[in-house]
């Protein structure tokens, strides 16, 4: 049998022949991050393996003696969730809470009725789901009027037996690419485990505009978008129980975050205004709704959704800001989200600023020539030394680029100057890391992602009356903001010169929020203070940001920007 | 002749402090405004135009060699006026109700002001009626329409159709242009030509009009 010694802890498991690295780890309580359920896409499970270089521990099999190193990949959300919980006073008062109770037994001087009993345990308790009225007389005599009252907030959603120790609920985030589910244990407030797998909406476009186009074309785009939807939601969710054995009964909430669009699709509203100017969302206001009304009679809990800020800034943001706790940090900060969707928030003094561009497919793999995301095959690090050296997921043969690898890859390129800092190779026509080849276009197509993204920064911080110099702190969140590499993001001028240590990478920061969320109640109403406060800013009609977005095309610093003149 | 090609280069290097010098001098030589707007001018357009084609240069040089361009017009413009009176024709353009993005209309219709035609830019978000009451107070020869979206695409055939309803479509060329539209877009929502970038959209424009 062979043996897998986990460093830098030392400890040495056992492991049975042939069988997954992931696994193995799993089942021995080593914490290792994978959110795709061990697909093989997320990236997220690399180790170093002794003489052999980084894997993925979900395409691992263990043949023989391993020796492997665990990756701190910095800012993961697990490690950013740990970290915030222990430094700030982040109080456990989960939205679902059990009361105990024991009641007198009618008798003919006691003839209240059985409401009249339960409602008297607690004082602002009310009863409003008339399938709880319908299980009380049969439960409370079959259970001689002992049990425990479920409540979400003052509304008792459940009766009980007097046995049940622990209730679950599930945060989700619904990304434009990824869906990512989380389940927590309400009593204690561990993150049980996650799963994580692909929107299924993918096959109707990479991008939101593309998914509302799908939308406004077919009759049923609406629903069939949604059904694909909820049909994934509903195997994360019942994934993510019986992986666990966790009864579904047991779960009795669900927060749910995710940009603007996917949040209308998830409640069947239709999000076609946002795409044309003025981009009016249908609504903006958390909703807390049955689940029975969206995932049918699975089972019985609340839905927790998000508010949004505006049609292209939405809950994933509003759950970001949570997450990272801007509301109540001091000095200047920044959180930036680059997904599919670029979106910067700024907190200045009192105020708040946020906006969305345009800004993702280049960093996530697509219209890249050889592009891909964070999976096995992904050149994800590219350095010089001596000559020039790369990193591959899963240490195989190269079969594309993702994002971080592209950022990286440009910055060498510059440094060898095989192109110039207007992005135009001067030496050769395209750059090759073995068979992954980068292209003109490519270069280009990196520019334009990395300009928008440095002139969105901009606006805010003029909005702010301040400059990049002023900012005490930039969260980077989104799966590329695990990768990235600060000092090549502020070489290739994706982010301001700032001190490479105000600049902390927190991957993803909505699910963050989501799970925050389930954890502490309060912070509904943070969630609805950031919506009425956050000032949204349209960039499309921002003056100024297009003549930011020309300027930051080029590559160099803003003191030594290339454009002699201004574009005015 | 050598000022027309230091006019031309300043165009390609974007200087637009050297250009008016430039101009100037070429026209105390005694070269005819025309000549200096197709020999320098343009002629340093068109290999700007030749370099964002094959991917050399990216948006922010061909935007700075418009606006040396453009500097150089405004010498130019007022003379033409007086010397010959014609302009080539008159374009109204704008970009479609619902779409905010100007960059690339605002190229386009700084190249056709450089080739010697009368711009009237409706500016962004310009829905069909905005358009229709161009082409009725400036008796225009073309339409350009601009969108950067696709989800704002269709407004360019929902303004022509109401061009056509409001009796108009056959006293305009339509033109349409932005990133996600196609040749065969255009066929299909019947506009009389699409061009793919700024430079081409001067010939599409001179070819419909058969100008040279």
């Amino acid at each position: 049998m062979p043996y897998v010694r986990i460093l830098p802890e030392n400890k040495i498991i056992k492991a049975i022949q042939g069988k997954r690295l992931l696994d193995i780890l799993i089942e021995n309580n080593i914490k290792i991050p994978s959110y795709c359920g061990g697909a093989g896409w997320c990236g997220k499970c690399k180790v170093k393996i002794l003489d052999k270089g980084i894997s993925l521990a979900c395409q691992t099999y263990v043949e023989e003696d391993l020796t492997i190193k665990l990756l701190k990949e910095e800012g993961t959300d697990i490690n950013i969730q740990k970290d915030f919980w222990e430094n700030s006073n982040f109080i456990l008062s989960p939205v679902i809470t059990l009361q105990a109770f024991s009641l007198e037994i009618p008798s003919l001087s006691d003839s209240r009725s059985d409401l009249e009993r339960i409602l008297a345990i607690k004082e602002n308790i009310y009863l409003r789901d008339i399938s709880v009225l319908r299980k009380l007389p049969i439960f409370l005599r079959k259970n001689n009027y002992k049990g425990k009252l479920v409540l979400f907030e003052n509304e008792i959603i459940d009766v009980r037996e007097e046995e049940l120790k622990r209730v679950y609920g599930i945060a989700l985030d619904i990304g434009t690419t990824t869906l990512v589910g989380h389940i927590l244990d309400l009593t204690d407030g561990s993150d049980i485990d996650s799963y994580s797998t692909e929107n299924p909406q993918l096959p109707y476009g990479a991008d939101i505009i593309s998914r509302i186009n799908f939308i406004i074309h077919n009759p049923d785009g609406l629903q069939i978008l949604r059904d694909r939807l909820i049909k994934t939601l509903i195997e994360i969710i019942q994934n993510l129980c019986k992986k666990n054995n966790i009864n579904l009964n047991d779960v009795y909430v669900l927060s749910i975050t995710g940009n603007s669009v996917m949040t209308h699709i998830f409640l069947g509203v239709t999000p076609e205004n946002i795409a044309f100017s003025p981009f009016v969302p249908v609504f903006r206001n958390m909703m807390i709704l049955d689940s029975r009304d969206i995932f049918g009679n699975l089972f019985n809990a609340k839905v927790y959704v998000f508010p949004l800020i505006s049609g292209y800034v939405g809950g994933d943001v509003v759950a970001g800001i949570i997450a990272t706790n801007l509301l109540n940090e001091k000095g200047n900060i920044m959180l930036i989200d680059i997904g599919t969707n670029g979106e910067i928030v700024l907190k200045s003094k009192d105020a708040l600023f946020a906006c969305a561009t345009a800004a993702g497919p280049a960093f996530e793999g697509s219209n890249i020539s050889h592009g891909m995301i964070a999976k096995n095959g992904a050149i994800c690090h590219v350095w010089l030394e001596g000559t020039v050296k790369f990193e591959v997921i899963g240490d195989m043969e190269e079969k594309g680029i993702c994002g971080s690898g592209l950022l990286d890859a440009i910055s060498v390129m510059l440094d060898l100057r095989i192109i110039d800092l207007t992005g135009r190779f001067i030496k050769g026509e395209e750059f090759c890391l073995g068979r992954v080849k980068i292209t003109q276009k490519d270069v280009r197509e990196f520019q334009l992602a990395k300009s928008a993204i440095r002139a969105g920064i901009d606006v805010l911080l003029n909005k702010a009356g301040i400059t990049y110099k002023d900012i005490d702190k930039i969260y980077v969140s989104g799966s590329f903001g695990s990768y990235l590499n600060k000092k090549n993001a502020i070489k290739t001028g994706l982010l301001p010169n700032i001190p490479l240590e105000k600049i902390i990478l927190v991957g993803n920061s909505a699910i963050g929020g989501a799970k925050m969320i389930l954890l502490n109640r309060f912070l509904m109403k943070d969630a609805e203070k950031i919506k009425e406060e956050v000032n949204y800013v349209d960039l499309s009609s921002d003056k100024k940001f297009q003549e930011k977005f020309i300027k930051y095309m080029y590559f160099g610093e803003e003191d030594q920007c290339l454009m002699k003149e201004e574009i005015d | 002749m050598e000022i027309l090609k230091e006019v031309a280069n300043a165009v390609i290097s974007g200087d637009r402090k050297g250009i008016q010098e430039l101009v100037e001098k070429a026209l105390n030589e005694g070269i005819s405004p025309e000549d200096i707007i197709n020999k320098g001018l343009l002629s340093g357009m068109s290999v700007i135009g030749e370099r964002f084609k094959k991917n050399e240069i990216f948006v922010p040089e061909v935007l700075v060699s418009a606006r040396a361009m453009q500097k150089g017009m405004e010498i130019l413009k007022p003379l033409i006026a007086k010397s010959s009176g014609i302009i080539k024709g008159k374009i109204v353009i704008g970009t479609v109700k619902g779409d905010l993005h100007d960059i690339g209309k605002n190229l386009v219709a700084m190249m056709l002001e450089g080739a010697g035609y009368q711009i009237i830019d409706l500016g962004i978000d310009v829905p069909p009626e905005r358009f229709v009451q161009a082409i009725k107070e400036n008796r225009p020869d073309v339409v350009g329409m601009s969108a950067l979206l696709t989800t704002t695409m269709p407004q360019m055939k929902v303004t022509i159709d109401v061009i056509k309803k409001e009796g108009l479509r056959d006293k305009v060329k339509i033109i349409v242009g932005g990133a996600p539209v196609t040749e065969e877009f255009a066929k299909e929502i019947g506009a009389d030509g699409y061009a793919e970038d700024a430079y081409s959209a001067v010939e599409l424009v001179n070819r419909l009009l058969k100008v040279s």
